[in-house]
């Protein structure tokens, strides 16, 4: 904690002066200063408590103790352990620039958007909650400088023949790429810290321990070689455009461009980059708010309350069914028929929802988690499994495709799809009604495909009673019987399948809005669930 | 009274020819005997309008009384279009193809034609006349007269299951509105459907964030590259030959 020298009483970094500021005399400091009275001379090294989370194993460097009893990133109201350290200190840090006040407005915004989500994310208490945290980040740096070779060819044409001369041509090469940062911390998630970039490395400055004070950090537990790879190869890709686009050799016809050569000496620098932060638990899931607190970017995870959701739907649905009186006329069995299909429509967003669901718990794209691990085989099996069989898996990627498409040519489809309707008018034709029910079989098999990777059973119910709806109407259409009841019992029932579909579908969305939980073994390492 | 068999396509011969008396005599014998036997077969042409008007009662399921209250009660059909009634004991094909087919004799588009069939063999009605009321849907309000008076069917009540169809008809023909069960579940599953869709679309739009691209993330990074001596070392000359034609 830092000390006032005219007061004694806290001092804090002040965002809007970038200078430390204390609470009760409103004295203003400078950090640089304030540190070089604290520590006697520059150290590696700079001593802090750290925080440790018993649920997720989450680590934050604070000299405030209001965070020993509430963890920011699992969310959880415990106590958390505290220890002395001496931790190595960041190279550079990028102060936060945006204010509580901007966070906090900016938030606002959004969930204005936000019709669904419970009702205490609105809450001011709630929003309240918001934490500046500074993410440690991992930047690489790469140098070379060497004499290059490349392969270039000069291409003459005399009269019936064409000339072709192949050289080596040498260079000296100075070449430099800086700034390709990753997130170094394996609490914070890597799809929220890429979609809270942009950060300006050019507004960071040299690390000081009183830049801290007022707030978090996190610790760095992500090693530097864990994405030197990938940042490496990408400064060879564009250190090798930048080089073969150089007028140097603009008169040669280059060849094996992918192929150059460049030894780069690396260089890792850690920094920290501002974020605020706020999370909501429930169960075993958590849902973040951040804000980049230099830009004032806001990123937010969505759930949904169940209830919110179809009670609006049921309100929504008022207009559309009086609407639909004026229009629309259907025959008995073109009304299981579009049962049917709309059994299909919410079989395959179900079975999308659980895909990409699954794709994000396996958590294979964040190395900062996935590196933690211990086995890599395992995580590359879970993600094939016995849910990849086909026709399921081959149906869902084709309707994936359509799904995942740009709106444009998503509304192009559906107006042709409509249209089509409309010329044709009885596009649920009896001739249709086979195709129909070919496409729930494949909905059927899609959505059992992806639950067999998950282990919970109860949610099989969505497929059962889709089966039973499917088989029932199948059977109706076949006989076409002219009494009303089998048309009514059939169509009943792909109502309520459709209901549970939709139930599942919303329920389960939580699963991709928010994150699970990881636990934090006593080992220190941890456990992929 | 004119009388003419539908079911039967041979006439009845006017003459015996130059036959022998006798035979003349059995064959007038056996004709009546088939007149009085097929009675319940003989259609009833009631109207003196150019418009058809038959009821074809081959499955014996209406009375006399009956027949000749549903004549009445369809008199004005009958002046404004035709009408043919038939009851069937045995039918190869459905009550619907029976009445398609019978509809298909007529020219619809031009003058109304509006055909109710009875068919005990499969159990089934079959009504088609609404294509003169409505261009598009026409089979739908067909299909609702048949599942509104199929109650009456079921319970074995002919004369009310042919009377309930034709009153439906009369109730569409004048504006009005008749029971239609299937269209407001429909709708109501259409509407549901619809409403969870457009609020899932929205809450998976809202939930969607700009993430930067992988150019802009690149353009954002420094990169510096200087060539200095550059020079070339020549290696070997290929020659290509052009064809010359």
């Amino acid at each position: 904690m830092f000390e006032c020298p005219n007061c004694a009483h806290n001092l804090k970094f002040d965002i809007k002066a970038q200078q430390m500021k204390c609470d009760a005399c409103e004295s203003l400091f400078d950090p640089y200063v304030i540190e070089m009275d604290r520590y006697a001379e520059n150290s590696e090294y700079f001593e802090t408590n750290i925080f440790t989370c018993p649920q997720c194993g989450g680590q934050i460097i604070s000299e405030d103790t209001e965070i020993a009893t509430f963890c920011l990133f699992c969310g959880s109201a415990t106590i958390l352990t505290e220890h002395l350290s001496q931790e190595k200190r960041p190279d550079y840090i990028i102060p936060f620039q945006k204010t509580k006040e901007d966070c906090i407005k900016a938030y606002k915004k959004m969930m204005k958007k936000a019709f669904f989500v419970p009702k205490e994310f609105k809450d001011e208490k709630f929003i309240d909650g918001f934490k500046g945290v500074y993410i440690p980040y991992w930047t690489y740096n790469f140098h070379a400088k060497e004499k290059m070779c490349l392969k270039g060819t000069l291409t003459k044409q005399e009269r019936d023949r064409v000339l072709t001369e192949k050289y080596n041509i040498f260079a000296d090469v100075d070449a430099e790429f800086k700034g390709d940062y990753y997130d170094a911390s394996a609490s914070f998630y890597d799809e929220i810290s890429y979609a809270l970039a942009p950060y300006d490395l050019s507004k960071s400055k040299k690390f000081t321990t009183g830049f801290l004070s007022g707030y978090y950090a996190n610790c760095a537990e992500v090693d530097e070689f864990i994405y030197l790879s990938d940042s490496e190869e990408l400064a060879k890709k564009e250190i090798s455009q930048k080089i073969t686009q150089d007028n140097a050799f603009s008169r040669y016809e280059l060849y094996d461009k992918d192929k150059i050569e460049i030894n780069f000496v690396s260089r890792a620098e850690k920094v920290l980059f501002p974020v605020w932060l706020m999370s909501y638990r429930n169960k075993d899931r958590v849902a973040y708010a951040a804000v980049n607190g230099q830009t004032g970017k806001i990123v937010a995870d969505f759930p949904v309350d169940t209830k919110k959701f179809l009670l609006s739907s049921l309100l929504l649905a008022l207009p559309i069914f009086a609407l639909l009186n004026f229009i629309v006329v259907l025959t008995k069995a073109e009304v299981v028929a579009l049962g049917l299909f709309w059994l299909f429509l919410s079989l395959m967003m179900y079975a999308l929802e659980l895909y990409d669901i699954y794709e994000k718990e396996s958590m294979y794209t964040d190395k900062g988690i996935f590196r933690q691990t211990d086995s890599l085989k395992t995580i590359k099996n879970r993600l094939k499994g016995a849910g990849d069989f086909l026709p399921g898996a081959l149906f869902l990627r084709i309707f994936g495709f359509f799904f995942r498409m740009n709106w444009i040519y998503k509304m192009i489809f559906i107006i042709g799809f409509i249209w089509c309707g409309i010329v044709h008018y009885r596009f649920l034709d009896i001739t249709i009604w086979p195709f129909i029910i070919v496409l729930d079989i494949c909905g059927l098999c899609s959505v059992g495909g992806q639950l067999m990777k998950f282990k919970q059973t109860k949610n099989y119910l969505a497929v059962i009673l889709s089966t039973v709806a499917l088989i029932i109407s199948s059977i109706v259409l076949l006989l076409n019987p002219i009494q009303v009841l089998g048309y009514h019992c059939a169509t009943g029932l792909s109502l309520f399948a459709l209901a549970v579909n939709f139930i599942f579908i919303i329920k389960d969305y939580n699963g991709l809005a928010m994150r699970k939980l990881f636990r934090f073994n006593s080992e220190g390492g941890r456990d992929f669930e | 009274m004119d009388l003419q068999c539908v079911n039967c396509f041979d006439l009845i011969p006017k003459e015996a020819g130059t036959l022998n008396k006798r035979i003349r005599k059995i064959i007038l014998t056996i004709s009546l005997l088939c007149l009085l036997g097929w009675s319940c077969e003989i259609t009833v042409h009631a109207n003196e309008s150019r418009y058809d008007f038959f009821i074809d009662d081959g499955a014996c399921v209406l009375t006399d009384e009956q027949e000749e209250q549903l004549r009445a009660n369809l008199d004005s059909f009958a002046q404004e279009g035709n009408i043919r009634i038939v009851t069937l004991s045995q039918n190869e094909l459905t009550a619907k193809e029976y009445a398609r087919e019978i509809h298909s004799h007529y020219e619809p588009q031009r003058e109304k034609v509006i055909v109710f069939v009875v068919d005990l063999d499969n159990r089934q009605i079959g009504f088609w006349g609404c294509s003169y009321l409505y261009q598009i849907n026409a089979n739908y309000y067909d299909e609702l007269i048949e599942e509104n008076a199929y109650s009456y069917f079921n319970d074995k009540k002919y004369f009310e299951c042919i009377d309930s169809a034709f009153s439906q008809y009369k109730t569409l023909e004048d504006g009005g509105r008749i029971w239609q069960p299937m269209k407001y579940i429909a709708n109501g599953m259409l509407a549901i459907s619809l409403a969870v869709f457009i609020n899932f679309a929205i809450m998976r739009r809202i939930s969607v964030v700009k993430v930067q691209t992988e150019d802009e993330r690149k353009e954002k990074i420094y990169k510096r590259v200087e060539i200095a001596n550059a020079y070339a070392v020549y290696k070997e000359t290929s020659v290509t030959h052009l064809k010359t034609y």
